[in-house]
């Protein structure tokens, strides 16, 4: 077969791409790799992508992205992946020999994915050599597409009862993304293995589940009432795509909304029986809806929406017109959501009044994608509140995004930053106003 | 009885799970039979497949119905190019389960042609004591179509009653139309609509996708429906979970809403899908009532005429006669060619093109407006209204495309245009040469008012269309809500031009001589191509007909 030699006029791209000096380009890898400020990072990681398409950082990352946190690293290699092929390529072979064993996994995962099946023993060399638990389960998600059947049962023979759970977890999800039953037998024997521990078993049995197993929700349900503390997150993603949870374990997140578990748990709890449709929680789920925790509140939405697929509009209509803010919201941004924006003007007074509710009331606005919201978040970009300002700054981007379809929009290049001082604001969001006064019809 | 059946409704049972069909199937009494049976479960093991709940629902269907099995003989066969029954019927229960679940374990992704292995199975059934019944679990197969007549002859000669568990189809899909090139097994032809013929005209002008191929029909494919209807037997749809979620828009992101939008009237309900389900009847037989259904042959000159001039780029698949159809292949052709750079020509074309759309808007709304009430079925009624909006929608995009590309295309195209001034920003792609024109879609799914807010080319020009087109959705809507007609229409949208740019491959490994598949080189992929499936949420599919589980 001949090779594919592709259009190389991508090489022309190349000397047209940059402008960024090379002392530029040191500054942003060093901002990439800043272990404190994620903004940083991330305005790093966006400048070097949009005006570095040729590659030019290359041999900087390559040298500095080893000594950089897992995340500054997994940027880093975003970056090598976007560059032209030749770049790409001579990158990712040089990878391989970086001191970073994730950075090497990244580069053979991606290299095997396109084909190269030598990479193979060394995709699992790497996972085997990191001592990190956090670096592993990065790892495992590099992993994730790849369904070839040596590297699925190399998978398989990396899980031990002492794998820890995180760890367990990110083997047996990658083996279910891969749809692969021969692990079924092997989270079994974990089950019954007498020195499994507690979570491990917790972690099986929601697999088996996941994986359409028989008996898999009542041996769930066991374990789950064995556990002193509970962890539902642990589990969540099995249950989230099992395709049903089973009468045992629907009746043990039943317990779970009536228990005095802390509001994450009920949160998971709301949407697992939201998502599985299970109408026996309907009653108590309709009791979560009047929680003043808006994000209980709106769990409990979302399940009911899960189970009925709608709510009647006259009761959010009523409870629009309810005293308590919570509730007004709530109503107003489901009925956005359904394409009703009869609750917007009590959006923006909640929103427009300092208070408890201010904050959640802009990022409601974010969701009307409409003209008439620009005008308010554009005041809440004069705000004292620096929270309140960086939640108008993100509301803003995505309804202006909406707005102007065609235009390339980067609110950030007006120089506003929420935590910039009072001039740079000033000046920033003069050039915002401005752009909105000119193009608002 | 056989002979009443008409449409996929009279066949196709309530719930999206796999409880109850395998309760039904395995149950005697529900089914009024007592007698002795003689049952084979023909499984199409595919990754979706191990991936459901088939085990455990099988499990719990045996279990449940113990007593009623005593004197039923139950059989466990694997699709596959060669028909392999694991398990001869037989009284003792005990192995079903084991056998199943060894057949999940090898999964097969190939195109496979059940209809052969239905009629092998119905030689070996042809003899055996009792009813006879067939149940055919598949999700990844069933669109690959080998003589239907001939097996549907087979089963009803046999006496055997053959019910389905399957996917669900899309409406009128065009998918394997589309891509003729797709090899199938031996004798089969690949059809993936859940209609005996792909009834709704399909790709439209400016619409990235086919709605046809991304709308889930509420049934299962022709075939399978048109098996169960001549044999007396049920069609079940499986659907996950999982799947039942709205997105606006399946490949892309909806530029309206962060993907939270709830769309009650995307939900399926029985009562509104019966009315407006596709025939089951044998082939010729729909074709000769589609060829005398008014608004079928309204749709069907308009699909003509459409292509003829490039808004449509599939073909019809029936040529009517006076009273008839021919049948002839449904397939990708012209384009009006509005994919180039040459800005000021392609933007005359367009204009040539909404003259031609103003004709046939004209035509094909005043055929359809003289159509009494009461003539033509509610399934060809609903694609007609559909098409009519499709026409204004496609009318709308043209005259945007035209000034897209009397200004902002050129200005995009030319590399010397002046930078931005903040917030704007230069494209990432500024620079770079581009290469064409393509485009995305804003879907109607939040309604046409949206629209009028956004700023587009030709914003001015295209508004008193889209007010027109207002009131002619939101009618449909109102109609056609909880079917999969008020699906297609969200699918369908404003189009967002934008300039491609040259592509930036490399070499790949090369594969040698001689070297074994595992050595080296890319994966060719599977040889059963992965489709997205049409909806929601992860590229996962919309609607369902109840939640019934």
């Amino acid at each position: 077969m001949r090779p594919h030699v592709f259009a190389l006029s991508a090489m022309v791209g190349l000397a047209l791409t940059t402008s960024l000096l090379a002392q530029d380009i040191a500054q942003l890898v060093r901002d990439l790799g800043d272990p404190a400020d994620s903004r940083l990072r991330s305005s790093a990681y966006n400048q070097l992508r949009r005006e570095d398409r040729g590659g030019k950082a290359l041999p900087i990352l390559l040298v500095s992205l080893p000594s950089f946190s897992l995340s500054s690293q997994s940027l880093g290699f975003y970056l090598i992946q976007s560059y032209p092929p030749p770049v790409r390529s001579s990158g990712m072979r040089r990878l391989l020999s970086s001191e970073s064993g994730y950075l090497r996994l990244c580069a053979a995962s991606q290299l095997f994915k396109e084909g190269d099946r030598t990479q193979l023993a060394k995709i699992i060399e790497d996972l085997r050599s990191t001592d990190s638990e956090q670096e592993s389960v990065m790892m495992l998600s590099r992993l994730r597409g790849i369904r070839d059947p040596l590297f699925i049962e190399q998978i398989r023979g990396l899980i031990t009862a002492d794998s820890g759970s995180n760890l367990l977890s990110g083997y047996l999800f990658l083996l279910l993304d891969a749809g692969d039953r021969g692990a079924i037998p092997v989270a079994r024997r974990l089950i019954e293995a007498g020195d499994s521990s507690l979570d491990t078993r917790l972690i099986c049995a929601a697999f088996l589940l996941a994986a359409g197993e028989p008996d898999a929700s009542a041996v769930l349900a066991t374990q789950l009432d064995k556990s002193s503390k509970l962890s539902l997150s642990t589990i969540n993603r099995f249950l989230l795509a099992a395709e049903k949870l089973g009468k045992p374990t629907s009746l043990f997140l039943l317990r779970v909304l009536e228990s005095d578990a802390d509001s994450y748990q009920i949160r998971i709890a709301l949407r697992l029986l939201g998502t599985h449709a299970y109408q026996p929680a309907l009653g108590k789920i309709r009791l979560h809806l009047q929680s003043t925790n808006l994000s209980i509140a709106k769990a409990a939405q979302e399940a009911l929406l899960g189970i009925a697929q709608e709510l009647d509009p006259k009761v959010l209509q009523e409870m629009l017109a309810s005293k308590e803010p919570a509730q007004v919201l709530l109503a107003a941004d489901l009925l956005r959501r359904m394409d009703d924006h009869s609750g917007l003007a009590a959006v923006m007074n909640i929103a427009a009044r300092p208070g408890d509710r201010q904050l959640e009331a802009t990022e409601i606005l974010a969701g009307f994608r409409i003209p008439a919201v620009v005008p308010a978040l554009l005041n809440a970009l004069e705000s004292d509140n620096s929270r309140l300002r960086a939640i108008a700054f993100r509301a803003l981007e995505e309804v202006l995004h909406s707005l102007f379809p065609y235009r390339n929009l980067e609110l950030a290049s007006t120089g506003y930053a929420h935590d910039g001082t009072v001039g740079q604001r000033e000046a920033g969001l003069e050039k915002i106003r401005s752009f909105w006064n000119k193009h608002k019809r | 009885m056989a002979q009443q059946v008409q449409s996929a409704a009279d066949v196709t049972g309530v719930g999206r799970g796999m409880d109850r069909p395998l309760d039904i199937f395995l149950s005697s009494s529900r089914s009024g039979v007592s007698e002795e049976r003689t049952l084979f479960i023909l499984i199409d093991s595919s990754e979706e497949l191990g991936r459901s709940s088939f085990l455990s629902s099988l499990d719990s269907a045996l279990n449940k119905n113990q007593t009623d099995l005593s004197a039923t003989r139950i059989g466990i066969a694997k699709a596959g190019a060669k028909l392999m029954v694991i398990l001869e019927p037989s009284l003792e229960h005990g192995m079903l389960l084991p056998a199943a679940r060894a057949i999940l374990n090898t999964p097969n992704d190939s195109i496979l042609n059940l209809y052969s292995n239905l009629r092998g199975l119905s030689k070996k059934l042809a003899g055996s004591p009792g009813s006879r019944e067939i149940l055919l679990v598949t999700l990844a197969n069933g669109d690959a179509e080998d003589d239907l007549s001939a097996t549907t002859r087979r089963l009803v000669k046999s006496g055997i009653k053959l019910s389905v568990i399957a996917s669900e189809a899309y409406l009128s899909d065009c998918y394997w139309a589309k891509r003729s090139y797709q090899q199938a097994p031996k004798d089969c032809k690949l059809h993936g609509a859940e209609s005996a013929y792909i009834e709704l005209p399909w790709a439209w002008l400016f619409q990235r996708e086919p709605i046809n191929e991304i709308t889930p029909s509420g049934y299962a494919y022709y075939g399978l429906s048109r098996l169960a209807a001549a044999t007396e037997g049920r069609v079940h749809i499986y659907t996950p979970a999982s799947k039942a979620e709205h997105a606006c828009a399946v490949y892309n992101r909806c530029l309206l809403c962060d993907g939270d939008h709830v769309s009650p009237t995307e939900l399926y309900k029985n009562a509104a899908l019966e009315v407006l389900a596709p025939l089951v009847l044998s082939r010729e037989e729909v074709g000769r009532r589609l060829a005398r259904d008014p608004y079928y042959r309204a749709t069907n000159r308009l699909w003509q005429a459409a292509s003829r001039v490039g808004l449509l780029s599939g073909t019809a698949p029936l040529k009517l006669r006076r009273t008839a159809a021919q049948e002839q292949a449904s397939r990708g052709t012209f384009f009006l060619g509005l994919t180039g750079l040459a800005f000021s020509s392609q933007a005359k074309t367009a204009d040539r093109a909404i003259k031609e759309t103003d004709k046939l808007i004209k035509s094909f709304e005043a055929e359809i407006g003289r159509i009494e009430a009461g003539d033509g079925s509610g399934r060809q009624q609903a694609i007609a209204a559909l098409c009519r909006i499709m026409l204004r929608l496609t009318r709308i995009n043209l005259i945007s495309y035209a000034e897209y590309c009397r200004d902002l295309g050129p200005r995009l195209a030319d590399p010397k245009s002046p930078e931005p001034i903040a917030p704007e920003v230069p494209s990432s792609h500024q620079g770079r040469r581009a290469t064409g024109i393509y485009q995305d879609g804003i879907p109607l799914c939040h309604g046409v008012s949206p629209l009028l807010g956004l700023e587009v080319p030709g914003r001015e020009k295209i508004r008193p269309h889209l007010e027109e087109l207002a009131p002619l959705v939101r009618e449909f809507e109102t109609e056609y809500r909880n079917t999969p007609f008020a699906v297609a229409l969200h699918r369908a949208g404003l189009a967002k031009f934008r300039l491609s740019y040259a592509g930036t491959s490399g070499n790949l490994a090369r594969r040698r001589p001689g070297s074994k598949a595992s050595e080296n080189g890319p994966s060719t992929g599977s040889p059963r191509p992965r489709r997205r499936a049409g909806g929601s949420g992860t590229g996962s599919s919309g609607p369902s007909t109840g939640r019934k589980r």
